[in-house]
């Protein structure tokens, strides 16, 4: 172990690794502060830039993005009632409150703690629990790993539309595309059509690029105008030592619960969010002013947003199955440098886990330096207008798209993933489950496969042991829990 | 249009494409070998299992969007942005995808970084900018200072068209 630790330490103890984490918390917290811009659009658009890097660099590179959006996403949520994330629209019910009411420092400031705070809770769950999880995945065998991803697809296809049936399909869709190429037992052309580019199949960075980011600028050009409101001036007094202490319960209540939400493949920060915000106001003395300018709202929902960062790379450390939509790009990351996650990679690659660890410790701590000093030149930045923003946007993908294999195919695929993403997003079908099903897509094929060469075609071997059981049972739960609040849902309304 | 008439109209399509990819994309665009003993190990039935799956879910769609059809909707929380008219928004929203089509095809006649200056300028206009000196200058920073990270610092060769020459 220690050797290992001397490894990893030597690994991520560079210049390099330092500039390049905080260059991703910063861009991060820019690309969350814009309304508009997405996390994982952000995340897609640093991908092809970590190709030259090595792997532990463009993975915390890409780590220090996501930790910077889901804070980045509350400064506008409190400045300008305009979440820059989904995570961040909990944070708008008391920020924007209290920002209307003179106290935008003290919103950003406690923001900012809660924030650190969970997020540094979430790596040290991360940290704790990922080995014991991967040591309990060398049970793991191909129909194990096909029921649990088949659960973790079920999960994520449900959460995260409004819909269940349009997931699943958004997630067949995925698992569709994924099929185009070669056959990967009998070598043998699948959906190519004599175009050769097509046989190693479709690269998932043009299609991730064309599904996150090109869709929210096709929709900017279709709006005549956007409203946009504003909140006053940053004022001066911000978090004393006894807002934080009366904070303090509902912020480590907002971390467990983010943490533990986060380690389930599908659910996000924003279920994380808002169960923390819910679970606060229950339990304060001053529910009453929750929604008008709580401060306590602030911190409940920033830390259950937070706490789901480092829980969400648990199964994607562990398992190799990735949780949400930015731990899939770093799955995809993980395999363009040649590396597996999963429980192999704790056995061949220890040292490259611990240097995962210690630099995700390190975005933490810049996370807490550029919060803390740029607050009022990030809000400016949000400024920038959308005008020359968004076209940006459109050229970054053309250069990204291009860079994965010097080729203009990519592009090419990108712009039809975008017109199929824009179509996905206007009739409400969400495009996480597709991204995701493309990327699991030819494990979950190669281990259903695996399974019937171990079974001679027999199907009863899903169903061999205790551990394929729970992972059905599981499946089925959910899928009953989906169906009934879908229903409730409908008959409240 | 109701987002009910919108599911039916999805789920129908959906249905039609499914049957499409069932009948004539899988048959035609997957070799099977003769020489397969066990059905399960085809290189189809991946494939139609998730096209039949697929199926499942839309006639699910289908059968409640015809049963919320008949319902009267909801009321919504107005949206605050607004759209150019219908025509109009097709036409802006067209131009993003095509300008990068464009991109594609011209970019080994005239270079990534030109096809790319000019396709920024015309999307900074489009998006309602009308100073021309600001659009210039914003069309030509960005596509040079990414030319000159991808061919400097990540070692990326793009293609340069008719000034390759220039390189």
């Amino acid at each position: 172990m220690l050797e290992n630790l001397n490894d990893a330490l030597s690994i991520v103890l560079s210049v390099e690794n330092f500039i390049v984490i905080f260059i991703g918390v910063l861009i991060g917290t820019i690309i969350g502060a814009i309304p508009g811009m997405t996390t994982p659009m952000g995340v897609a658009l640093a991908l092809p830039f970590t190709f030259t890097m090595h792997p532990v660099t463009g993975i915390l590179l890409l780590l220090g993005i996501y930790k910077g959006g889901l804070y980045g996403g509350s400064i506008t949520a409190i400045l300008l009632k305009a979440p820059g994330t989904p995570a961040a629209s909990c944070t708008v019910l008391d920020g924007f409150p209290l920002a209307q009411q003179g106290q935008t420092r003290k919103a950003l400031e406690m923001a900012l703690y809660a924030s650190v705070f969970a997020d540094f809770m979430s790596n040290l769950a991360l940290i704790l629990l990922t080995g014991t999880l991967a040591s309990f995945a060398l049970r793991f065998g191909p129909p194990e790993y096909f029921t649990l991803i088949v659960f973790s697809l079920t999960v994520i296809a449900g959460v995260a539309g409004d819909h269940l049936a349009k997931g699943i399909i958004a997630a067949c869709l995925g698992l569709f595309l994924a099929t185009i190429g070669l056959d990967t037992i009998y070598g043998t052309s699948r959906m190519l059509f004599d175009n050769y580019e097509l046989m190693s199949g479709l690269n998932f960075i043009p299609v991730l690029i064309g599904l996150f980011a090109l869709p929210e600028i096709f929709n900017f050009y279709a709006k005549s105008k956007t409203t946009v409101i504003k909140a006053g001036t940053l004022s001066q007094v911000g978090v004393t030592y006894a807002d934080f202490k009366r904070c303090f319960k509902s912020i480590f209540r907002g971390s467990l619960i983010g943490v533990v939400l986060g380690a389930i493949p599908g659910i996000g920060g924003a279920p994380a969010a808002f169960l923390s915000y819910s679970e606060a106001r229950r339990n304060s003395p001053n529910k009453d002013n929750f929604g008008k300018g709580e401060l306590e709202g602030v911190a409940a929902a920033e830390a259950g947003n937070n706490g789901v960062a480092g829980a969400t790379m648990i199964p994607l450390l562990a398992l190799g199955v990735p949780g949400d939509v930015i731990t899939a790009v770093i799955l995809g990351a993980f395999m363009i440098h040649g590396l597996r996650p999963g429980p192999i990679m704790f056995t061949n690659n220890l040292d490259i886990i611990y240097a995962i660890f210690i630099g995700i410790m390190v975005s933490s701590a810049y996370l807490f330096i550029i919060g803390k000093f740029s607050i009022r030149a990030i809000a400016k930045i949000a400024d920038i207008p959308n005008r020359f923003l968004y076209p940006s946007v459109v050229i970054l993908c053309i250069f990204g798209a291009y860079a994965v294999n010097n080729s203009s195919f990519d592009i090419l695929i990108m712009a039809i993933m975008g017109g199929v993403g824009y179509v996905m997003l206007r009739l409400g079908v969400p495009a996480a489950p597709f991204l995701i099903a493309f990327i699991l897509g030819p494990m979950l094929e190669d281990n259903f496969r695996q399974s019937l060469i171990l079974s001679d075609g027999t199907y009863s071997i899903f169903f061999r042991n205790a551990i394929c059981w729970v992972f059905w049972s599981l499946t089925f739960t959910s899928l009953a829990l989906l169906v009934r609040s879908n229903l409730q849902a409908k008959s409240q309304s | 249009m109701k987002s009910a008439h919108l599911d039916i109209l999805f789920g129908g399509f959906m249905l039609a494409l499914l049957a499409l990819v069932w009948w004539v994309i899988i048959p035609v665009g997957i070799m099977v070998p003769k020489s397969i003993d066990t059905a399960a190990l085809s290189p189809d039935l991946w494939p139609k299992i998730i096209v039949l799956i697929a199926s499942i879910s839309s006639v699910f769609m289908l059968l409640k969007a015809w049963r919320d059809v008949r319902q009267p909707e909801r009321d919504s929380k107005p949206d605050d942005e607004v759209y150019y008219p219908m025509l109009q928004a097709v036409g802006r929203v067209a131009a993003v995808p095509l300008g990068i089509l464009a991109v594609y095809y011209a970019m080994w006649i005239s270079g990534i970084v030109a096809s790319c200056i000019i396709l920024l300028a015309l999307l900074i206009r489009l998006a309602g900018e009308r100073r021309w000196w600001l659009i210039a200058l914003n069309a030509v920073v960005l596509p040079m200072l990414l030319y000159g990270f991808f061919t400097y610092l990540a070692n990326v060769p793009l293609p340069l068209g008719l000034f390759e020459q220039l390189r």
